[in-house]
């Protein structure tokens, strides 16, 4: 397989090579610049300071889980910068910056350039990018349509798995649209975690098909496979002394792989696509995953027995949502979450978060939101929170605002 | 795993081996390039259409569906100026199809080829969604349909050659009957001249120099911001004893502001398609005809 993709490479640089550029006429100096656009976001959260204390029984999280900060907080705001590079390729790079109680951090969240004039329907992406694992993981979270992640994103991808690593679509020359991607990456980030891969510890394969019913509705649906492996991953936790529930490292430490099934299920309508008049959106999705290996209550190097358990877990989540936009500008949303985990831990160290077998983490979530143009967003959200011991309600306030060039939105 | 894999390799070399036909396929950003490319093209082209006349081109999806027929374009049309830079974008690059990329001969943006009004001196999204190319709804005059024929005929020559004397037949055909069209349209219309009227959006204006017309004010209080209580209160002060003779919206847009502006000031309202393809408009003579008729009545009607 690799064969052919490389194949497909090096006569996509030969039939460009060969290429007349047709005259076109060009604007200024400045038609030449990237694109370039910043993104803010900012929250108010209002929940109970034990909410903050981010555990789902059952599930070892990774550190991008949990809940956007309690009282003003400064989300993550993403410097874009996107442009065609030649007549290959084109780039796209984000930074996004972080505000955590007034220590700031800056990284580089996407970094990848993807080819735009392979042959026979083949593109290439290399760089750091959202897997297109699912429907949601490679969603901005300026276009998620509430503030959070569905659950089943939180616990088994970390919210949004992102890592440096390679793409290989093919578009089939169909009128359905009917994509087959194919994906490795370094495995840096949870489900995957460690370096005992060789740098490559997370692959993906996944389909996409999608048709119009009329000229109103449009489904796409999806089906997606991730294999990670793991050495010494951490789980999410807090340290019960820190008032601002800084979240450090902590265990269980997990060996092993992470094998996540999805499918997914989107259903758009407006009238006669006037998307901005009014429309409606129905999404769900479905993970199962299966983790096999062992934890352990501290890293344990390679090669050495450090008195672990063995665990195996089944897990799936589920999430549906629909938004409706039922007057230009103003929409509302629900969505109804649910995980269910069967963990067996066989050894004397029994982590209290894997004794969860028979508990249902579940939310229910009502959104309402008003957007100016589509350049500006104000969000209101309720969530229900049953994901915990404890069942929490937990309210956000949120803008959204994108200045300078955006490029334009999947579907 | 592996048996996946295998799958997924075979369908690949299966369908990559699909056979090509020799018409083209274009893929038409809106209607009225559709209409030109089959009046041009005839039974040689098969030509889609990503909006239609009941579409707000500056804001339909992305959706999977064009992409797929962009993978297959053999020549793309579009109104360019950025009208349709919140979608376009990403199918030209999920489309995956080097042929109709810029530069090339199967990229053919129609902006470039007429001159452009209304380019703005100063950009600031406070001013509302504008065209910093200048304003994109070029189709609402003929003569820039007519401007842009030459250029796709050679366009379609240049991708189909063994088509090429069939072409041009039916392009002469084609701009032999649309000069006469133009020439009675504009004769039809002379009492238009002069004539005031208020539009939904900044759409109009290569309409309103073809015939002369006014437009002394926009519904939405800026270009891509719905129509709002205060600024039709505004419009309403502003159009009393003004000689407004015509309220002008098109199938894609709200009805209410031009209603309740026309109830409130006896202004007569007239829906106008500002492309091709809305009931009983099947080209685009019949689009032109719709649309000096309907300001014909309009006309009419104003007292």
């Amino acid at each position: 397989m690799r064969f052919k993709f490389i194949g497909g490479l090096v006569t996509g640089l030969a039939a460009a090579a060969c290429m007349n550029a047709y005259a076109a006429p060009q604007g200024g100096p400045t038609a030449f610049n990237p694109g370039i656009g910043l993104v803010l976001q900012g929250t108010y959260g209002s929940y109970a300071s034990a909410a903050g204390n981010r555990q789902i029984p059952g599930f070892m999280l990774g550190d991008g889980a949990g809940l956007s900060p309690q009282g003003f907080a400064l989300g993550e705001s993403e410097l874009d910068v996107d442009s065609n590079i030649d007549n290959l390729f084109y780039g796209f790079a984000a930074l996004t910056f972080h505000d955590d109680h007034g220590q700031g951090s800056a990284e580089v969240e996407l970094a990848y350039l993807e080819t735009i004039a392979m042959p026979d329907g083949f593109r290439v992406r290399a760089g750091k990018f959202f897997s297109d694992f699912g429907y949601q993981n490679a969603r901005h979270s300026h276009v998620w349509d509430f503030v959070d992640q569905p659950l089943a994103y939180e616990a088994m991808l970390n919210n949004q798995y992102s890592d440096p690593g390679v793409q290989v679509t093919w578009l089939a020359p169909t009128d359905t649209y009917l994509l087959f991607g194919a994906e490795a990456f370094s495995g840096d980030s949870f489900p995957a975690g460690g370096a005992a891969h060789s740098g490559n510890g997370a692959n993906t394969l996944y389909m996409k098909v999608s048709e119009d019913v009329n000229d109103s509705s449009t489904w796409f649906a999806g089906l997606s496979y991730m294999s990670a492996r793991s050495l010494n991953r951490p789980s999410l936790g807090t340290d019960p002394f820190d008032p601002n529930n800084s979240v450090i490292d902590a265990g269980p430490f997990f060996t092993g792989t992470s094998n996540i099934s999805g499918a997914d299920f989107v259903w758009k309508w407006s009238p006669h696509g006037n998307f901005y008049e009014k429309n409606f959106i129905f999404q769900a999705e479905y993970l199962h995953r299966n983790e096999r290996g062992s934890v352990a209550a501290s890293a344990c190097p390679v090669g050495q027995v450090c008195g672990g358990s063995s665990y195996s877990d089944s897990a799936n989540g589920w999430y549906a949502q629909g938004v409706y936009q039922w007057m230009p500008r103003w929409r509302f949303g629900l969505r109804y979450d649910h995980l269910g985990s069967n963990n067996t831990v066989t050894g004397a160290y029994q982590p209290a978060v894997l004794l969860g077998n028979g508990f249902a983490p579940r939310r229910y979530t009502a959104m309402l939101d008003f957007s100016n143009t589509e350049f500006s967003r104000i969000r209101l959200q309720f969530n229900r929170d049953e994901s915990g011991a404890a069942p929490y309600n937990e309210v956000f306030l949120q803008y959204i605002v994108a200045m300078g060039a955006h490029p334009a939105h999947t579907f | 795993m592996k048996t996946l894999k295998l799958c997924l390799l075979s369908v690949a070399l299966l369908l990559s081996s699909a056979p090509a036909f020799a018409d083209l396929n274009v893929f038409a950003c809106e209607p009225h390039w559709a209409a030109l490319v089959k009046a041009i093209g005839g039974e040689h082209v098969h030509v889609t259409s990503a909006t239609g006349a009941y579409n707000d081109p500056h804001y339909i999806q992305a959706r999977p569906s064009l992409i797929a027929k962009m993978r297959r374009a053999d020549l793309l049309v579009c109104n360019g100026a950025q009208l349709e830079i919140g979608w376009l974008p990403v199918l030209l690059r999920q489309g995956d199809n080097e042929r109709v990329q810029p530069g090339q001969p199967g990229n053919l943006d129609a902006s470039r080829y007429v001159r452009l009004r209304q380019i703005p001196t100063s950009v600031d999204r406070s001013l509302g969604d504008i065209h910093p190319d200048g304003n994109p709804h070029i189709q609402t005059s003929p003569r820039n349909i007519a401007a842009l024929a030459p250029e796709l005929l050679k366009r379609m020559v240049a991708l189909d050659p063994a088509d090429a004397a069939y072409y041009q037949s039916h392009y002469q055909d084609f701009i032999t009957r649309f000069d006469a069209a133009m020439a009675k349209w504009q004769q039809e219309a002379a009492p238009l001249k002069g004539m005031k009227i208020i539009v939904y959006h900044d759409g109009w204006v290569y309409m309103q120099h073809w015939l002369g017309l006014d437009v002394v004010g926009y519904l939405e209080p800026k270009p891509g911001i719905p129509p709002s209580p205060s600024h039709l209160a505004e419009l309403l002060t502003q159009v009393k004893g003004g000689q407004v003779q015509g309220i002008i919206y098109t199938p894609y847009e709200d009805e209410q502001a031009p209603q309740w502006l026309s109830q409130r000031t006896g202004i007569p309202v007239a829906l106008i398609p500002d492309t091709v393809g809305a009931d009983n408009d099947p080209d685009l003579f019949s689009f032109y005809d719709l649309m000096v008729s309907q300001l014909l009545k309009l006309h009419g009607e104003a007292k």
